[in-house]
């Protein structure tokens, strides 16, 4: 019995660590097809306007296939992990990503690279439940409020809101790692945080319907408005292997803006069929009310100083970046030209 | 023997040294052991790393007492009513080989996202090997033993105390050590997942910082206590057996 117990033992151990490893966001894997160049990429919360849409009309329209790329997705929890994943090697770009935790990865000597702008200015929403009482950005203070991940946008906002309040006087936030805007729904409305995260147009029919609450907005935080708060990060060694690629993708990505912003009512259709959203398209359309196509450029890349001023004040870098750090991390080189 | 255990720690650290130094090993991933060293001689007179070693060590050691003190009476009870006993083992056999880690999300919406909900979850994790063990523990003493108790007109708890608890200690203490095993797997893999709490926080913070060196001290820190817990488990079970 006692080596029944034991065998039983090994294999609880083994589950165990299995579902650990299940937490740990999925490696890329994906085979070469002929001609086409493999490309892996990691981007977080692949259901976003700004994340999921581009790759998804990428596919559709066959712009990678037409630019000679294979491209392939990891799906990460955001922030730091996508640039975890562009470290580690299992993608060759990370799109969408924060500044920040670009930033803090490098300085810690990650070899890596910010090769574009990505969304420029802070996009995000944060709510409550009506009950909950909260209505505006002071009475955050002292809450419980989510984000998606470690270095995230979402991170960046709740930490530059809780330092405006203490600013005024006020208690700063407790923020907490819950992940994207339907994990901050599940943990709002279950009382495990006060208010949590989301992109337009995410939750506003709930809003409309009276039964969340805009407590804040990203546009109150800060002078964001002209900062590349997420930017397209790539690995060294797939820039120096095939610079080429690179560019092509950025090429990619760049068309790919332009044709949903040409095409909205299309773009809504890929949007809601590839990403399986349940929101119907004139809801998804209010998205283009939230978002001007220049915000979703790839170059310029506005607002350096203001990303590395946020990596050293919440904590992401220890001192600010030497000018031959900045032009080694910033490389816009990889942008294709107008 | 724990010389030699040490020389060859000691030296498995040195070729990491070399190897990490002289770039064989990537420094990004992994850094230099004597820097991970001296983070861990440092993080002992740092406050904050007390503190959340000191939350780690409280969930650990509320969750090893829920789970070793309601895993013994439940396989007591399991042994001594043989109805229930026949009844529930497969059950609990069978919730022992599953991953209940997986039922986190619903621990977060009854306890909150706060440490109660990472002991809770490491407790019920733990209690299940605690009730096998103990049941079968209580099951395999050997039946001359008690007759020679009985025969020396013991009472219960005298034949309880001196032959059966010695007879069942090591298996007992078997699961107790399986239990504290997963306790605190749970409990750090728990923090590390969703953020909260000490040393797996750290962890986490540290991986998503890129701070290579933080990130071994906790991990180091976190094997001496395991290790520090097993001792202990081991001295209470020659206690026992006495």
């Amino acid at each position: 019995m006692r080596k029944t117990l034991t065998t039983m033992t090994t294999m609880t151990a083994l589950a165990t660590s299995l579902t650990v490893a299940a937490c740990s966001p999925p490696g890329s894997s994906g085979s070469e097809e002929e001609g086409l160049t493999q490309v892996n990429i990691a981007f977080s919360n692949p259901t976003i306007f700004t994340t999921g849409l581009p790759y998804y009309v990428a596919i559709d329209q066959g712009f990678y296939e037409d630019a000679g790329l294979q491209v392939e997705a990891t799906f990460t929890g955001g922030g730091a992990e996508t640039v975890q994943a562009v470290v580690s090697g299992s993608a060759d770009i990370g799109t969408e990503t924060s500044g920040a935790a670009a930033i803090g990865a490098y300085v810690e000597g990650a070899p890596i690279k910010i090769v574009s702008a990505s969304t420029t200015g802070l996009d995000l929403q944060w709510f409550a439940l009506p009950e909950s009482g909260l209505t505006d950005r002071s009475d955050l203070a002292g809450r419980r409020m989510g984000y998606s991940a470690t270095g995230s946008s979402s991170h960046i906002g709740v930490l530059a809101l809780s330092e405006l309040l203490e600013s005024e006087g006020l208690p700063p936030i407790q923020a907490e790692a819950i992940g994207g805007p339907p994990d901050n729904l599940t943990a709002v409305q279950t009382g495990q945080i006060d208010a949590g995260w989301t992109q337009p147009p995410f939750f506003l029919e709930e809003v409309a319907n009276g039964e969340l609450v805009l407590v804040a907005d990203g546009a109150e935080i800060g002078d964001y408005a002209d900062v590349a708060m997420r930017v397209n990060i790539a690995n060294i060694s797939f820039l120096e292997e095939d610079p080429d690629a690179a560019r092509t993708f950025l090429e990619v990505q760049q068309q790919s803006w332009d044709w949903i912003f040409d095409n909205p009512e299309e773009a809504v259709k890929i949007w809601q069929e590839s990403a399986d959203l349940e929101l119907t398209e004139e809801v998804l359309l209010t998205t283009f009310d939230y978002y001007e196509r220049e915000e979703l450029r790839i170059a310029p890349l506005d607002g350096q100083d203001v990303l590395i001023a946020d990596a050293v004040d919440f904590g992401f870098a220890e001192e600010p970046l030497t000018d031959e750090q900045v032009s080694e991390l910033f490389d816009l080189s990889y942008v294709p030209e107008d | 023997m724990w010389i030699v255990r040490i020389v060859m720690i000691a030296i498995f650290l040195a070729l990491v040294e070399v190897a990490v130094r002289t770039e064989i090993l990537n420094p990004f991933f992994v850094p230099e052991p004597s820097s991970v060293l001296a983070g861990m001689a440092s993080s002992v007179t740092d406050g904050d790393f007390l503190g959340m070693v000191a939350i780690t060590l409280g969930a650990v050691l509320l969750a090893f007492a829920i789970a070793g003190i309601a895993g013994v009476l439940l396989g007591f009870v399991l042994w001594r009513v043989r109805p229930l006993g026949d009844a529930y083992e497969p059950l609990v056999a069978a919730l022992f080989s599953s991953p209940i880690v997986l039922l986190y999300p619903i621990f977060l919406v009854i306890f909150g996202r706060n440490s109660a909900a990472i002991i809770a979850l490491a407790a019920l994790f733990a209690v299940l090997p605690t009730i096998l063990f103990t049941k079968q523990a209580l099951s395999a003493v050997n039946r001359t033993l008690l007759n020679v108790g009985r025969s020396l007109s013991m009472s219960s708890w005298n034949l309880f105390r001196h032959i059966m608890l010695p007879a069942a200690a090591p298996t007992i203490f078997t699961g107790l050590r399986i239990a504290l095993t997963y306790v605190l797997i749970v409990v750090v893999a728990m923090e590390y997942i969703l953020q909260i709490g000490g040393l797996g926080r750290l962890v986490a913070e540290s991986a998503l910082l890129f701070r290579a060196t933080d990130l071994y001290v906790s991990v180091g820190l976190i094997v001496v206590i395991s290790a520090a817990f097993i001792w202990l488990i081991n001295q209470l079970e020659r206690l026992a057996q006495r």
